[in-house]
């Protein structure tokens, strides 16, 4: 009842308050003619009573104001009376609005939208799992430097020490072999785990049942599928319970499913199938794995006991970390590092921050370009407020309520640029596209990332505070002033110095926007020229195939034999212009560089090759069939190629990159030299002979120069995993069907598996064309918003200068001179705005230098074009208006004023 | 405005007033002014400053409901009078001020 009385009356006072209004006037006019009836009553002449009544009843208007003031919502409605007002006066400033809407919009969209992603993918706690709050990773260190893993023993030794921890789970993932009758054989990504993984994360099946401890401690050959697998390839049918499948050739009892969403405890890599980590050796050719504390195979991750901080379990199991040391000693400095989280190492981390850090500061600097920008304008416009507000201030407006009113245009500002940023974060982040290349996550983690609200509120909150601050900076400025002084000099300032601030703050922005653009287009220009360097061969139709010759058991000379069957039926097929078989295909990141010594000087055994008296240099060691030089069209440049009769029972020979053959004999023939690898814990190696010099060729990453290496024919050099590298005819690459076809025809047992050279590459080149495609972008915009927002700023400037103008062109100045005059002037400001971007540019270059390799000067011309895009906006921004101005007659510009 | 020459009135007092004046019969506001003057034995004047907003104040809190009426000397005017909320409050605020009256004279008189 009072509530409905009270939105009544909220009615009232918003929507009917012209009736409201009515009734107020016509009650108080109802009392003054009932107060004047009153003394007509006790005798006065009505002249008088009606005299007397309204002296008594005082100021009517006072009367109504404080009655207004009782109203419900009658807050409410001045507010929303000032704001029509407010927006009348930004009307009249349509420029200034659109430009710091924009500027703020873009600035706060940006920065929204980029942290949001680095939030949803840096941050991303593990999905499906309960609470992943209380989750702990464990990393073993040596010296602080992380180690792979933990072997089974210590594992099991820590589960058992732990009081910290409520629960210890061990798991790694690898890539194994499906076959389960339906459809084709595939590698997928199969992830062991200890029997009490699922329930250390909280994890409940979507059926049947998922690993338990009973599965672990009785090696139990069980899999446990993920959801997407089982809705994929068995259509979500419980029946598949129970059912075996085959791992890595091993037949293994489905036991359950595990909920949607859950990709097991790495976020890098989302598993399809989870085994119990105990059956293992029956999986992989690797003997006495569990019970061999050098057999680091598993990540752990912890569920810290109810209200345990993460340093209580720091400090306790660093203390276990010594008491494993010394129990079973494993050199020094062992250590164990322990994050809160899980899903990520901590190098896949640093790894996975890189492109978004460099965004981060990017966007961060755009941010504050927007704000700056907007700063900027703000400053022009009090500058040229300072009259109205003083003449408002000296008609008797409180200077409380002019406060308030520039406070609501700032916040007004603010929050349509709000708006606008939203939208554009919005707009970014639901393009699951954009939010994947820049979080550069694996697609079945489900990136769907909402907008992070605290993330807004604090681009929001700077770009509101840049906003306000600078609204009212100047306003208080003009406030503490004597209106008479301010109005005396706004009249008579016509021809003053004027806004030297004004001017240093054009000149900063010129400034910061170069340094900005510089290093945008000198990044950029870096990316494109490493995507489009000579990798020193011709990728165009060359495949690599991976053959998994351990999961079909064949023994060493079982592959020999395979590899040999290869080769022949290549050479048979018309479509393969070349066949090789090589340890590496570049691009091979894998690949770790060796020592390689001039024969004599390697280090004798026991010595480390780091410490061999003469020194040796350190090269990639690809094992290579003959045919391989070809394949790769990699030209021999002096020498000869492998030929089929290297083989173990001739002399060992060897092939060496241009590179090694100057970093071993330096402007010396290599050919006829020997070369030697370190010895190390085993026997003294027999020498290699230098037969021959490759071209060079970037083996491991695209972006590097590229390395010495030490080519070796695979004949001589058995045991080696060896990829078959296959160049089509006339730069088509062979289908992968074809070359899984002629190994089934070879042998059935073993799974191949095949990529084109290309698409290597490309998967090594997509961060640095994202990342590149990104700073693209980020330069364009930052470009957009210093144009514009440098335009606004000094157009503002020479509007200004209207009267100056007229006076000077009442004295006599030509309109030509008057626009000469004001260019020559903005150019000076963006001359010196220029050479101080300069300088600072050199120094961010610097900065930029240890970011990315290959950074130079001689990218400059980014930055030229940022100078001549500087320089033309500011003639434009300078023209226009000084031409307009420079048209007016002086009589009107200075009455106008 | 408030004459003060004798007794200050307590904040809060004057919404208590009002609705006393105006749990006899319906009022206009220089009626409201009269009987608060009448039951305070000229204590309390209430001018129109104060009068009004507080009248607005008590009508959309929905303690006081309006309507037109023609005064003794036929002049239209806006009367006002309790509602039943208006009535709750009266009595609740009495009681109340009753209490804190005891109160504060036991307090006061105690030695």
């Amino acid at each position: 009842m009072r509530a409905l009385a009270i939105l009544r009356s909220l009615w009232l006072t918003l929507v009917r308050r012209e009736r409201l209004e009515q009734s107020l006037d016509e009650e108080l006019r109802a009392y003054v003619d009932l107060l004047a009836a009153e003394y007509e009553a006790a005798g006065m002449d009505p002249a008088q009573a009606r005299r007397r009544a309204l002296i008594e009843t005082g100021g009517i208007e006072q009367v109504k104001e404080a009655t207004r003031d009782a109203w419900i919502g009658h807050g409410v409605a001045t507010l929303a009376r000032e704001i029509r007002f407010t927006l009348r006066g930004l009307r009249r400033a349509p420029m200034f609005c659109i430009v710091a809407v924009a500027v703020l919009g873009i600035g706060i969209g940006g920065a929204a939208a980029i942290f949001t992603v680095i939030k949803g993918s840096l941050l991303r706690p593990l999905p499906a799992v309960t609470d992943p709050a209380t989750l702990v990773s464990l990393e073993p260190t040596r010296g602080g430097a992380s180690l792979y893993g933990f072997s089974y023993l210590d594992y099991r030794d820590l589960r058992e020490q732990t009081t910290t921890l409520s629960g210890l789970a061990g798991y790694d993932g690898t890539s194994m072999t499906l076959d389960d009758g339906r459809g084709p054989r595939r590698p997928a990504w199969v992830s062991y785990v200890t029997g009490d993984f699922f329930s250390v994360l909280g994890v409940r099946p979507a059926a049947g049942r998922l690993i338990q401890p009973s599965d672990e401690e009785e090696a139990n050959p069980v899999v446990v599928l993920a959801y997407d697998l089982w809705q994929e390839r068995y259509g979500g049918d419980p029946g598949v319970i129970g059912a075996t499948i085959r791992v890595a050739g091993q037949p293994l009892t489905v036991i359950g499913v595990a909920p949607p969403g859950f990709i097991g405890a790495m976020l890098m890599y989302p598993m399809e199938l989870w085994i119990p980590a105990t059956i293992l050796p029956t999986l992989a050719p690797m003997p006495g794995m569990m019970d061999d504390r050098g057999a680091a195979f598993l990540r752990l991750v912890g569920r810290l006991g109810p209200g345990v901080s993460v340093a209580r379990a720091r400090q306790e199991l660093s203390l276990l970390a010594e008491r494993l040391a010394a129990e079973h000693p494993r050199g020094e400095g062992y250590g164990i590092r322990v994050f809160p989280g899980a899903g990520m190492t901590v190098e896949e981390r640093a790894a996975l921050a890189r492109l978004p850090r460099l965004l981060a500061v990017a966007v961060g600097i755009l941010l504050l370009i927007a704000c700056a920008n907007v700063a900027n304008l703000s400053l022009v416009r009090a500058e040229a407020r300072r009259r109205e507000l003083a003449t408002r201030l000296a008609l008797g407006a409180s200077r409380r309520s002019l406060f308030g009113r520039l406070l609501l245009e700032g916040a007004i500002l603010a929050g349509a640029g709000a708006l606008l940023g939203v939208g554009l974060a919005r707009l970014v982040v639901g393009s699951s596209s954009v939010v994947g290349t820049i979080a550069g996550m694996p697609e079945r983690v489900g990136l769907d990332i909402a907008l992070d609200a605290r993330v807004l509120l604090v681009a929001l909150g700077v770009s509101a505070f840049t906003a306000l601050a600078v609204s009212i900076a100047p306003a208080v400025h003009v406030l503490r002033m004597p209106p008479a002084t301010v109005l005396r000099d706004g009249g008579a300032g016509a021809v003053r110095r004027r806004g030297f601030g004004q001017r240093v703050l054009v000149v900063a922005q010129i400034a910061a926007s170069l340094v900005l653009l510089a290093s945008a287009a000198i990044v950029l220009n870096t990316f494109r020229r490493a995507l489009a360097t000579d990798p020193g061969f011709d990728p165009r139709g060359l495949t690599a195939t991976a053959a998994d010759l351990a999961e079909a058991k064949l023994d060493s000379a079982e592959a020999v034999a395979y590899w040999r069957a290869w080769l022949q039926r290549a050479a048979e097929e018309p479509a393969i212009a070349g066949a090789a078989l090589a340890s590496v295909v570049p691009p091979a990141p894998w690949s770790s560089p060796r020592w390689i010594f001039r024969t004599g000087e390697e280090p004798p055994p026991g010595v480390r090759p780091e410490e061999a008296p003469a020194g040796g240099v350190r090269a990639h060691f690809a094992v290579v069939s003959p045919g391989f030089f070809d394949a790769m069209n990699l030209p021999i440049v002096v020498g000869r190629d492998f030929r089929e009769d290297d083989d173990e029972d001739a002399a060992p020979v060897a092939v060496v990159s241009r590179r090694l053959a100057a970093a071993l004999w330096p402007g010396e023939n290599p050919l006829g030299r020997l070369i030697s690898l370190p010895a190390g814990d085993g026997p003294r190696r027999p020498p290699m002979l230098v037969v021959g010099v490759a071209d060079d060729v970037r083996l491991a990453s695209i972006f590097d120069d590229p390395p010495p290496v030490a080519y070796v024919p695979a004949a001589q050099h058995p045991g080696h995993r060896l990829l078959l590298l296959v160049r089509g005819r006339e730069g088509r690459a062979v289908p992968e069907v074809t070359l899984r076809a002629m190994g089934e025809a070879i042998d059935a047992r073993v799974s191949t598996y095949t990529r084109t050279v290309s698409e290597l590459i490309d998967a090594q080149t997509r961060p640095q064309r994202v990342a590149s495609a990104w700073i693209g972008a980020f330069g364009a915009i930052a470009l957009l918003l210093a144009a514009v927002g440098l335009y606004g700023v000094v157009a503002q400037g020479v509007v200004q200068r209207t009267r100056e103008l007229a006076v000077r062109s009442a004295l006599g100045a030509t309109p030509a001179g008057l626009v000469s005059l004001v260019i020559s002037q903005g150019m000076r400001m963006a001359a010196i705005g220029a050479v101080i971007g300069a300088a600072a540019g050199a120094a961010a270059l610097r900065a930029l230098q240890t970011q990315f390799a290959g950074v130079s000067l001689a990218d400059a011309r980014g930055a030229v074009i940022a100078v001549v895009v500087v320089g033309v906006v500011m003639a434009a921004a300078c023209y226009v208006p000084a031409r307009r101005a420079a048209r007016l007659s002086p009589a009107v510009a200075l009455r106008a004023d | 405005m408030v004459d003060q020459n004798e007794t200050p009135l307590l904040p809060g007092t004057l919404d208590l007033l009002i609705l006393k004046a105006l749990s006899l019969q319906p009022l206009h506001g220089l009626g409201v002014s009269r009987r608060i003057e009448q039951i305070t034995k000229g204590a309390y004047r209430i001018g129109p400053g104060s009068l009004f907003p507080a009248l607005h104040r008590l009508e959309q809190r929905g303690l006081l409901a309006s309507s037109e009426g023609e005064s003794e000397n036929k002049r239209r005017a806006k009367y006002y009078r309790l509602t039943a909320a208006g009535r709750r409050q009266l009595e609740q605020e009495t009681r109340t001020w009753m209490r804190v009256v005891d109160v504060m004279r036991l307090a006061l008189e105690a030695t």
